[in-house]
């Protein structure tokens, strides 16, 4: 038996901790002022990785960006170098680079000959569309999954699929899907067609995998809370096994679910330079692909940062999220981001240590 | 992201359940025995292909392009000629390879960061975390990308990338373990006892943080080959005639109207890979993590 | 609320009548041929320890048994409905409209029996939501304001507007028992509704199932605790390993027990008769002086928490201190300051006359580690103490001194290692035969007895038992304390004994400590203490342990 400082606190915090926390107004200050410090920490850390991307490329940096075959002045060179800060210390350049990211000046693609804000904004719609259907997609699917296949045969099948659809590479059920789709049944089409019809068999490619993992978590988060002693004392009061999860445990199983489903968001854009490439869609992805391809180092800094503010982001509306799913987050100990970031980040690969450790303290 | 490699990276929330499920059944073994056979044909493809598959996987046959799967060519011909079965199979080894690299260097390199972080001095270790927290906040494969940027293509970059990415993750887990390890149990009760830190955390603390990665990590090498699959596929990794599955799938890609085999059968392969790694590994996990067998 | 009232012609049908249940669990036979017949505004308790199928019986009235358990009955009759047609429970479509709304549940430990993430309003309305017995709105919260007003939950609307973690534990539990009553059940199982609470607490929550019992509702009082079901019960019905051994009115049951297993039951139960022989002290010899402990938690937002507040501790050689309090009162923290895991923010702990834990000089972990051998700990949760990868053999040599074999070679240094390791089991009365166990092969006594065989291992001279036996039931209870006092009669070690249960710590104690929210309220020779209290809240304690 161990008590942690917090243990204590818990303890003698529980029956309303009248002055113990201070006013409301300082505790959701502190919460703000956490958040708000973690944002920084991480966009501080993008653009500290963008830089060092630049910084880290061998040889030099001109060379690689105007790439072997073409033909430059020295003027143009020096103009080039110049415009970068190259011929300056690299704190000199680290400074200069977060003061002109602050201002919200992202430099100049040099394949594109355009800013890369202005590449960014104009190619993110279209990510944006395809990840949030492949998302949408995903939640319908994972809670249709979860909810048929409680026991029993069903679950063991469900086991099987979701297992078959976590392993398979998106990029190959992307060409499965348009092999079958496109090609045999000429359902959709390979090229051309409207915006709807060209996101579908991306975003189903996309959202299968995610589906299959939200599936397993919503469902595992359902069983944990449904073994719960709350959930006997539901029972209890003479609500069936159905209502039990619709007015108790499907809420329980969301918090965890919906820090994944956040998290799966986010790394939607990493998975859309895969689909982006199968279904020859505009997107960042392509963007990103082409930058690194055709060494356009200025639109891969770009890309580190949005990726960054993204993550930003989508923290905001997990906590946010968190906060109206479970009253226990409210307890104004801690800031919110602190915690929503602990709870994220112990979210996942910790459970498989939960199962050997039990519940420790 | 998530949607090419998370099979590691979530492979912890899918275990513990899944292990549940597949505790008790006859299925479970079955499965099981089907997975281990799968892994030894896979290991047998990867030392000595051409036990497996004669031919020459980059002989070209300009009278026999784009066959239809047959007797004679399991799984057809290309646009070139050459046997896609041949192909795959002498493809093994360059995926397991990374695979295996990844998981192992990532391992080493997490454990032992990992295990320092979380009995290092407070200050230290919240340095270490806070800096795991902000590398965590991009994705895996803009990581391995990044380092692809960086370092042009090729498969070295590709081998490196994906060792890279998947560091972060391993290293938090074995901090969050060691962390957890801690303030609780056996340590505590070693210290009391009078044994010099370093030895009780030898004793209780390492081997249960190492099974746990372990477990995780054997799960993990699935999503590394993936990921390294994905950046071959994006045309980053190795070059043609190369039989890499990646590599393979991307060059069928434009004949998926007349010549699907060539793009299904190597992603095939690499998901039955994937599925029979994590099939075999979480009970082997769950033993590992001090269940029972 | 009292439709029934007190019916004093309960002679003629009963409430609840149950005869012939069985429930068989995975072959294995969890509670035989129960039956018992309730009475409105009567209590009926089922007693015994864990394994008992106690709780099985509370599960079998309700329906709700674990999905591999079938249950089989002669009768389960209420109000001379039939709950088992044929034998058999009936189907679970039929059981909805009994649940809750006929028969009641009340669990224990409402931090976990209510939902957490909903609130108590909402929880403890539900019964009414689901048996359509109110509409949502305005109507609604007014019941259930009105129900946690019965239940003497003050400023019910606010409470019902929080959820169960703004709750203390007190008002947590009468919170579930008004939720058990909103459907307005004829009968309420109670389900050792007390034993996750503090004794004071635990006195008032009693008194109100007394006062629910008086408006006419039939409990079923399930306990493991004597005292909760000598202040409560009209009927006791005793059970063991499934199967009852005495069932009778309370009284003569509790007064004149007729199987030997309840006389054990009762026996079992501290009731603050000192074991201890006092001459041992040796009043010259200090042990361990703890000076004006005093520690403090900051607050992540602010301001902090106090644990301890200038606590002075001594202990003599071959004394017993008693540590007592209520969850909250810091007594964790001390036990922590203690061993030296936790450096307070004032005062100091000498340790044989050297310092030992100290605010304000710094004593290195490595001149710690030297002497830790010498003041040792047993621990409520032994499990979690263990590696559950070890066996018992390499548990308890982990305690034992290298020194102590140094000079002998290899191999007879092995053998005299397990010399000593079967020594000390024997010492704490476990079988030779369990050395290769692992952890989770043991007993909960099993276990408590390995711990002190590692902490005797290391040879101390003090050792401290944080809570020791209150995750056991209570005649593995007794056994583990008479060990603790034969061990301290055998080899006059010192030990400070830390507990929630005053009449347990009476036992042992030769000198008892009160604490209350991190200050000591009360201390001096435990005859003292127990006979004339002086403070208010000692006098609380003792009287809500040995009621």
């Amino acid at each position: 038996m161990t008590v942690s400082p917090a243990d204590v606190s818990v303890e003698r915090a529980a029956p309303v901790p009248a002055g113990v926390g201070g006013s409301l107004a300082v505790r959701w200050g502190g919460r703000v002022a956490g958040f708000v410090g973690g944002a920084l920490l991480v966009l501080w850390g993008a653009v500290t990785l963008a830089f060092l991307v630049l910084k880290l490329v061998p040889g030099d940096p001109v060379d690689v960006m105007i790439g072997p075959l073409a033909s430059v002045t020295p003027e143009a060179r020096a103009a080039i170098r110049a415009d970068l800060g190259l011929n300056q210390p690299v704190l000199v350049q680290y400074a200069a680079y977060l003061g002109r990211v602050a201002s919200g000046d992202l430099g100049q693609s040099y394949q594109l000959h355009r800013p890369v804000s202005a590449v960014i904004a104009e190619n993110l719609p279209h990510t944006l569309a395809l990840a949030l259907a492949a998302l949408g997609l995903a939640v319908v699917l994972a809670l249709v999954g979860a909810a048929l296949s409680r026991r029993g045969a069903s679950r063991r099948f469900f086991d099987l699929l979701e297992l078959g659809a976590v392993s398979a590479p998106v990029f190959w059920t992307g060409l499965v899907l348009s092999a079958v789709f496109s090609y045999r049944l000429g359902w959709f089409p390979v090229i051309g067609g409207n915006t709807v019809t060209r996101l579908v068999l991306p975003a189903i490619a996309m959202a299968l995998p995610i589906a299959a993992v939200l599936a397993q978590v919503l469902r595992q988060g359902l069983d944990v809370a449904e073994s719960e002693p709350f959930a006997h004392t539901a029972r209890a009061r003479g609500l069936s096994r159905r209502q039990v999860t619709l007015r108790h445990s499907m809420r329980h199983a969301s918090v965890g679910t919906l820090t994944l489903g956040g998290y799966m968001f986010g790394s939607l854009l990493g998975g859309a330079v895969l689909i982006e490439t199968v279904f020859a869609r505009p997107g960042l992805g392509r963007v990103t692909l082409d930058a690194i391809l055709g060494r356009d180092l200025p639109i891969v800094m770009g890309m580190v940062i949005v990726s960054g503010i993204a993550f930003i982001l989508i923290n905001v509306v997990v906590d946010a999220a968190s906060l109206v799913l479970d009253p226990r987050l409210r307890v104004g100990r801690g800031g919110a981001a602190a915690r929503g970031a602990r709870a994220r980040a112990e979210a996942e690969p910790a459970k498989a240590t939960d199962q050997g450790e039990g519940s420790a303290s | 992201m998530s949607t090419i490699n998370h099979p590691g990276r979530l492979a912890g929330s899918l275990v513990p359940r899944t292990v549940r499920a597949f505790s008790t059944s006859w299925a479970t073994r079955l499965g099981w025995l089907v997975g281990a056979l799968v892994l030894l044909f896979l290991a047998v493809a990867a030392l000595f292909p051409e036990v497996i598959a004669h031919g020459d996987p980059t002989a070209t046959n300009a009278r026999n392009v784009l066959a239809a799967p047959s007797a004679e060519h399991l799984f057809g011909t290309d646009q070139s000629g050459r046997d896609v079965f041949t192909r795959v199979v002498h493809g093994t080894g360059i995926s397991l390879g990374v695979g295996l690299r990844a998981v192992g260097i990532a391992l080493a390199v997490s454990i032992l960061i990992g295990s320092l972080a979380g009995l290092a001095p407070r200050r230290l270790d919240s340095v270490l975390s806070r800096l795991i927290e902000v590398v965590m906040a991009f994705p895996e494969f803009l990581i391995a990308l990044l380092v692809v940027a960086i370092m042009g293509k090729g498969a070295s970059a590709v081998a490196l990338g994906v060792t890279i990415s998947v560091i972060p993750a391993y290293v938090r887990l074995a901090r969050i373990s060691t962390k957890r390890l801690r303030i609780s149990g056996p340590y505590e009760a070693a210290l009391i006892l009078g044994v010099h830190p370093a030895r009780a955390a030898l004793r209780h603390i390492v081997p249960s943080v190492a099974a746990s990665l372990v477990g995780l990590a054997i799960v993990g090498f699935g999503s590394a080959i993936v990921s390294a699959a994905g950046l071959s596929f994006l045309g980053l990794g190795v070059q043609p005639p190369t039989p890499e599955w990646g590599l393979m799938m991307s060059e069928g890609k434009n004949q998926l109207g007349n010549a699907w085999w060539i793009s299904v059968f190597p992603g095939l392969m690499l998901a039955i890979t994937v599925i029979a790694v994590t099939t075999v590994a979480r009970p082997l996990q769950r033993y590992l993590e001090g269940g029972k067998a | 609320m009292s439709a029934h009232g007190s019916a004093p012609d309960s002679g003629t049908q009963p409430l609840l009548d149950v005869k012939g249940l069985s429930v068989v669990l995975g072959g294995a036979s969890i509670v035989e041929n129960l039956g018992f017949e309730l009475a409105a505004g009567q209590c009926m308790a089922i007693v015994g320890e864990s394994g008992a199928g106690k709780s099985m019986t509370g599960r079998a009235l309700l329906g709700l048994l674990p999905e591999r358990a079938t249950a089989r009955a002669e009768r389960v009759q209420l109000e001379g409905r039939e709950l088992y047609p044929a034998g058999s429970p009936q189907r679970e479509r039929e059981w909805l409209s009994v649940r809750g709304r006929e028969i009641a549940l009340v669990s224990q430990d409402a931090l976990v029996s209510l939902d957490p993430l909903r609130s108590v309003g909402a929880e403890v309305g539900e019964p009414l939501v689901v048996h359509g017995l109110a509409h949502r709105g305005r109507e609604l919260n007014q019941q259930v304001t009105g129900l946690m007003a019965r239940v003497h939950v003050p400023e019910p609307e606010r409470r019902a507007k929080q959820y169960p973690h703004q709750l203390s534990g007190g008002l947590r539990q009468r919170a579930l028992i008004a939720s058990g009553l909103a459907a307005h059940p004829k009968v309420l199982i109670a389900d050792e509704p007390t034993t996750a609470l503090d004794a004071t607490v635990q006195a008032r929550i009693l008194e109100l199932l007394g006062e629910i019992k008086e408006q006419g509702t039939g409990i079923v009082l399930i306990s493991h605790d004597l005292h909760v079901v000598a202040r409560l019960a009209d009927h006791v019905i005793v059970m063991k390993s499934g199967r009852v051994v005495e069932q009778g009115p309370a009284s003569a049951v509790l007064s004149a027990p007729a199987h030997p297993y309840t006389r054990e039951l009762l026996a079992a139960h501290p009731d603050g008769q000192p074991l201890l022989a006092e001459q041992r002290v040796m009043q010259d010899r200090v042990v361990l002086r703890g000076t004006g402990i005093t520690a403090k938690f900051p607050l992540p937002g602010g301001g902090s928490v106090t644990a301890a507040n200038g606590v002075d501790i001594t202990v003599r050689a071959g004394e017993t201190v008693g540590l007592v309090g209520e969850s909250g009162s810091g007594k964790s923290t001390i036990m922590r300051i203690l061993l030296g895991l936790h450096r307070p923010s004032a005062g100091e702990v000498l340790f044989h006359g050297e310092p030992w834990n100290s605010a304000t000089v710094g004593v290195s972990e490595r001149s710690r580690r030297a002497r830790r051998h010498d003041i040792q700990v047993v621990a409520q949760d032994a499990h979690s103490a263990m590696n559950k990868r070890w066996s018992v053999q390499r548990i308890i040599a982990e305690g034992l001194e290298p020194s102590e074999f140094k000079k002998l070679q290899l191999r007879d240094r092995i053998r005299a290692r397990k010399a000593r390791v079967l020594e000390l089991m024997a010492s704490v009365g476990l079988e030779p035969g369990l050395t290769g166990r692992r952890p989770s092969e043991l007993s909960g006594g099993q276990r408590q007895r390995v711990a002190i065989a590692r902490a005797l291992a290391a040879r101390p001279t003090l050792l401290l038992c944080d809570e020791p036996v209150s995750a056991l039931d209570v005649t593995v209870q007794s056994q583990v304390i008479g060990l603790l006092a034969d061990l301290q009669a055998r080899t006059g070690i010192s030990m400070v004994f830390i507990s929630h249960d005053l009449a347990v710590v009476g036992q042992l104690a030769h000198t008892i400590v009160v604490l209350k929210d991190g200050d000591v309220v009360e201390t001096g020779p435990a005859h003292q203490v127990l006979t004339w209290p002086e403070h208010e809240y000692t006098r609380e304690l003792l009287a809500s342990s040995v009621g």
